[in-house]
């Protein structure tokens, strides 16, 4: 029988980085979307951030370790995938933002009507995008599809540094 | 009576799941040849970021289709134990790549038609098809806008650019009618998927034409062929893609990462 509360569990699963973005955690992403618990189990619902993200699979298993660990043998674990709604960068808070900057990522930035305009109409030069070094305004996208699904690269042109960006989504 | 109904409405239901799965995994798969060998860095990472995007999607379709057959194929049945006459796929999806133009034209009108079939499965009557849809649409608007934009600069750019994309054109064009013929899946599952053979061309062409028109390129004329990869009837290209795909799960059957 389990003595977690949903608190606690969140507490752990704050441990839980994305592998391939280490500065933030699966509750920073606002990827657990629900937490069920009662004597015998705990089930966490998780939504993926981009359909093939290749992190999620390994996201979902070290999420029911870290649990299960915390639980012991007497409680069932279980991890369920939800799409929907689907995953939004709208859903980070701000704390999550900051550490993306601190770690040299430009957050998203929350302006709902970008992507209404289509792409050929749409300032090329990145303006509200700040650079995660020295903080000026005055970047370009260099390419909307970055290294992983979730970013864009973009280029300073005041310190001429190239950084990564969370795309709105 | 009812329960032959019933095997009916399965049976299409499954169907009209494999078609969205398997374009969207062939699809995939015939981006991801561009992986290395894009004409520039960064567009070897959009098209393999895009190709992952399509292949999640198929994924989450298949566990759909998985769950609708009562767990008897799983996901990874479905895409590496079936022959190309299992494969229910547009054709559009399973065309060589040709030159990068060609790639660009052909993937414009495909995610174009993805984006209808999403917006338009938001409204169905199944709860499994909107939240796969709500999920893609985000990602397949991002697609649209990417070859849409390559389009654009290639078709309004130089005497050669624009060239090609009339060459990719003329070849790619004639396979998008198979989106929009009178389809007897579609008509059987109306109440379920309140989705329309010309609703879905009207919403499709309405978008095409305003790239088009900035490509400074003339709409080309429908002809009459008609293709039918959703039925299973494909051109000689499905089965080679199947072979590479498929080739490890055939030679060492059950063998696992």
């Amino acid at each position: 029988m389990t003595t977690l509360t949903k608190g606690e569990i969140i507490e752990l699963l704050e441990g839980v980085p994305d592998p391939e973005l280490p500065a933030v955690s699966v509750v920073d992403l606002a990827m657990i979307r629900d937490i069920y618990i009662d004597q015998h189990l705990v089930s966490v619902s998780i939504t993926p951030t981009y359909s093939g993200c290749p992190a999620t699979e390994t996201i979902i298993k070290e999420v029911e370790a870290v649990i299960r660990n915390a639980v012991g043998p007497d409680v069932d674990v279980t991890v369920k995938m939800v799409l929907f709604p689907p995953w939004t960068t709208s859903w980070l808070s701000a704390s999550a933002c900051a550490k993306l900057a601190r770690f040299g990522i430009a957050p998203p930035v929350k302006h709902e009507s970008k992507l209404e305009l289509p792409y050929h109409r749409r300032a090329r030069d990145g303006s509200a995008i700040r650079c995660p070094r020295c903080s000026s305004t005055s970047t370009t996208e260099l390419s909307r599809f970055g290294s992983t699904s979730c970013k864009a690269l973009y280029r300073c042109n005041i310190c001429i540094e190239t950084f990564e960006h969370m795309k709105d989504f | 009576m009812t329960i032959a109904r019933e095997e009916t409405y399965d049976a299409h239901l499954l169907s009209f799941v494999l078609r969205l799965a398997d374009s969207a995994l062939i699809a995939s798969q015939r981006m991801a040849e561009w992986c290395g060998v894009a004409p520039m860095l960064e567009e070897d990472i959009a098209l393999s970021n895009v190709a992952l995007d399509l292949l999640g999607q198929s994924r989450h379709l298949f566990t759909y289709a998985s769950d609708l057959e009562g767990g008897s194929r799983s996901e990874d049945d479905f895409a590496f134990l079936r022959d190309p006459h299992e494969y229910l796929n547009y054709i559009i999806a399973e065309l060589p790549n040709g030159d990068f133009a060609q790639s660009c034209t052909k993937s414009f009108l495909f995610s174009s038609f993805a984006k209808t079939v999403w917006s338009s499965l938001l409204d169905a009557n199944d709860s499994r098809l909107r939240d796969i849809a709500a999920k893609s649409l985000k990602e397949t608007n991002y697609h649209v806008e990417h070859f849409s934009s390559w389009f654009i600069r290639l078709g309004d750019g130089t005497d050669t650019s624009r060239q090609k994309i009339l060459e990719g054109l003329d070849y790619v064009w004639p396979y998008t009618n198979e989106f929009f013929d009178d389809d007897s899946i579609l008509i059987s599952l109306e109440g379920v998927l309140k989705m329309k053979t010309n609703t879905l061309w009207t919403k499709w062409i309405e978008g095409v034409t305003n790239v088009f028109a900035s490509a400074r390129i003339d709409l080309p004329s429908t002809p009459d062929f008609i293709c039918s990869g959703k039925y299973g009837i494909h051109s000689e290209h499905l089965g080679h893609i199947l072979a590479e795909m498929q080739y490890l799960q055939r030679a060492y059957p059950g063998g696992r990462w």
